[in-house]
């Protein structure tokens, strides 16, 4: 047993979409963000918070009641400093992102913060938690080869996260993907291996190896839980 | 795709890869999958023998011809001879909804309206001319039911008076229904919740296996019920498939007998057949009682079922003795051959149609056939297999 080591709070940077989910999906009947909240430091780049704020439509009480609790904390939110922007310029002259899209916006930032925080030591590392698979293909992956900022994750991989830390029984964890796989704004493009497959047929691969996940880290889990 | 009379000139009467299957179309054959074929007509023989409900599981890749075997089954002609007499199985066709908010509403509206109102009507009034006395049929409806209102109202569908019945088919749709109707029908409700409208839907399938709009059959008939793409409940939310497959294994639970439910569901690669049961929830694989898997063809399956095909769309004139023309074997060897190896895809019905056309139409735009060749290896060797481009044909 390592008895003297003590984990620090992971840093999670949110995206748009994955904020979204964050604020629909429950387990034990609690939203997402709020046990996301405890558990992680999380962070909100100022582009992604006005652009998740901007979608609120009329009708979202789950989207609103998310707003209001992050504005109440305004360590999250996270505004861009000089060399945010600096950073974020010089990426694109060193051709990291072909153009600078209004889409990518919200992920050129957080990606910039992440790659300032790690440097300024204020991150040992840090999460980014996006669903945007084209951005990741695009940018991410390759600035995370190059600068080592920490880790790229989708809202399925926190929830197999939390399966694991957190012990949430199976049927949550199960319920969480179900309604993950179902949402047509989850990209399938990473299941679709360049295939020329049906939408229905790259979320029953999604399902099945997320599925796969679980039933591994049970294993691991009750090995944890036996084991000295 | 080429027209009809371009076919013609190659010596068929029609497209027999034309991708759609039709219901009820006098064209719609069974061709290759011998074994599917084999078990299917095992199963439905059974079915016809028997009393007790059967769910039946079909499972393929996309494109494998589930869609194809419900509408083969659904044609009376093509069912199994199993030595005695029965009635013509009732047969009920339904895609799964795509929306799981109102799954249970869209099912229901789609059982009712594929028996037809009219038709419950006649039926019901065949029930109630049949009972000792009109009364007793009004007993035996309440007593399937279970519920004295959704009783009435569906005994009165059966009213001779075709006002009465009228004013009680409003009530199958209406969930609340206004004071004056349910005073004039003497009801205190409608069908409201989802539970009564699967009720509804049970007790119509016991009314039914018995009586048709003219008689009382001489013998109970089958319900065939073909649920198809059951695959899209992948697109329901916790919220919503619990209580469609919740309602749809009571219906399979309050309908002991003459049920066969069929359940159809492409899968993706072959080990996501093991996510089957997350998918449509423990509620209904649990009352899976057979499963029948189309596999993908080998080539010589994949032979055998272009044959079959060209075999019973051939002109009744032709004279040609190579029973694959327009193609010759090797050619078709070569196809099916880059589809699985080149192409990577499975040799599916679906797959294969749609090259045999493509490859048709192609020679046709290359006036091949006017020069009095077939579709021969030579041809074939010249098509770059690329998913969507033949331009180098």
């Amino acid at each position: 047993m390592h008895r003297k080591i003590k984990a620090e709070k992971l840093n999670l940077i949110i995206d748009t979409n994955s904020l979204n989910h964050l604020s629909t999906l429950e387990f034990n009947q609690r939203k997402l963000i709020k046990l996301v909240l405890e558990y992680f430091n999380v962070y909100i780049c100022q582009v992604v918070f006005k652009e998740f704020c901007n979608g609120i439509g009329k009708a979202n009480q789950e989207n609103k009641t998310t707003r209001n609790l992050l504005k109440k904390n305004d360590r999250i939110i996270l505004y861009p400093t000089k060399i945010t922007s600096k950073i974020e310029e010089t990426l694109f002259k060193l051709e990291y992102y072909g153009s600078r899209s209004e889409k990518d916006k919200g992920e050129r930032f957080m990606v910039s913060t992440a790659i300032e925080m790690v440097y300024q030591d204020k991150f040992s590392q840090s999460i980014l938690l996006t669903e945007d698979q084209s951005a990741i293909d695009k940018f991410l992956k390759t600035l995370n080869n190059d600068f080592h900022f920490g880790n790229i994750w989708k809202t399925l991989d926190l929830i197999s996260f939390l399966y694991f830390k957190l012990k949430i029984n199976d049927d949550e964890a199960e319920a969480a993907i179900r309604n993950l796989v179902a949402n047509t704004s989850t990209s399938t493009k990473e299941f679709r291996n360049d295939k020329n497959i049906a939408d229905y047929e790259a979320r029953l691969i999604m399902l099945n190896k997320n599925l796969k996940r679980l039933k591994n880290i049970k294993e691991i889990r009750s090995v944890l839980a036996g084991g000295n | 795709m080429k027209k009809h009379s371009d076919f013609e000139k190659i010596g068929l009467r029609l497209n027999p890869f034309g991708v759609k299957p039709e219901m009820g179309s006098e064209n719609l054959t069974w061709a290759g999958l011998k074994k599917v074929k084999g078990n299917f007509d095992s199963l439905i023989g059974n079915c016809l023998k028997a009393m007790e409900t059967k769910v039946v599981l079909h499972m393929s890749r996309w494109g494998g011809g589930k869609t194809h075997t419900s509408f083969y089954y659904s044609n009376p002609k093509n069912l199994p001879s199993i030595g005695i007499d029965y009635p013509t199985p009732l047969n009920l066709f339904v895609v799964t909804p795509q929306e799981g908010e109102k799954a249970s509403d869209e099912f229901y509206k789609k059982i009712i309206e594929g028996i037809r109102i009219t038709y419950i009507s006649e039926s019901i009034n065949t029930m109630r001319s049949n009972s000792e006395n009109d009364r007793s049929s009004l007993g035996e409806i309440q007593n399937y039911c279970k519920s004295e209102d959704i009783g009435r109202i569906l005994w009165l569908l059966g009213d001779p008076n075709p006002e009465i019945a009228y004013d009680a088919s409003e009530l199958i749709f209406l969930p609340k229904p206004t004071a004056s109707l349910k005073k004039a029908l003497k009801v205190r409700r409608g069908i409201e919740s989802t539970s009564d409208k699967f009720v509804v839907i049970s007790t119509l399938f016991k009314i039914l296996s018995i009586y048709d709009g003219e008689k009382k059959l001489d013998t109970q008939r089958r319900i065939f019920l073909w649920l198809d793409e059951i695959e899209s409940l992948i697109y329901y939310s916790t919220r919503y498939y619990k209580p469609f497959t919740q309602a749809l294994r009571e219906l399979i639970d309050m309908t002991p007998n003459q049920l066969t439910f069929f359940l159809n569901f492409s899968f993706a690669e072959r080990d996501t057949i093991s996510t089957l049961e997350f998918i449509i929830g423990k509620a209904l694989s649990d009352r899976i009682n057979e499963k029948i898997i189309s596999e993908e063809l080998d080539i010589s399956g994949a032979i055998e079922y272009v044959g079959d095909l060209l075999k019973f769309f051939r002109a009744s004139d032709f004279k040609e003795t190579n029973e694959f023309y327009p193609f010759n074997k090797e050619a078709l060897k070569i196809m099916f051959d880059n589809l699985e190896n080149k192409l990577k895809e499975p040799l599916m019905p679906r797959i294969i149609n749609k090259w045999c056309e493509k490859i048709i139409t192609r020679a046709f735009e290359k006036s091949y056939f006017s020069l009095g060749k077939e579709i021969d290896e030579n041809f074939m060797n010249q098509v770059s297999f690329r998913d969507e481009a033949m331009e180098d044909i």
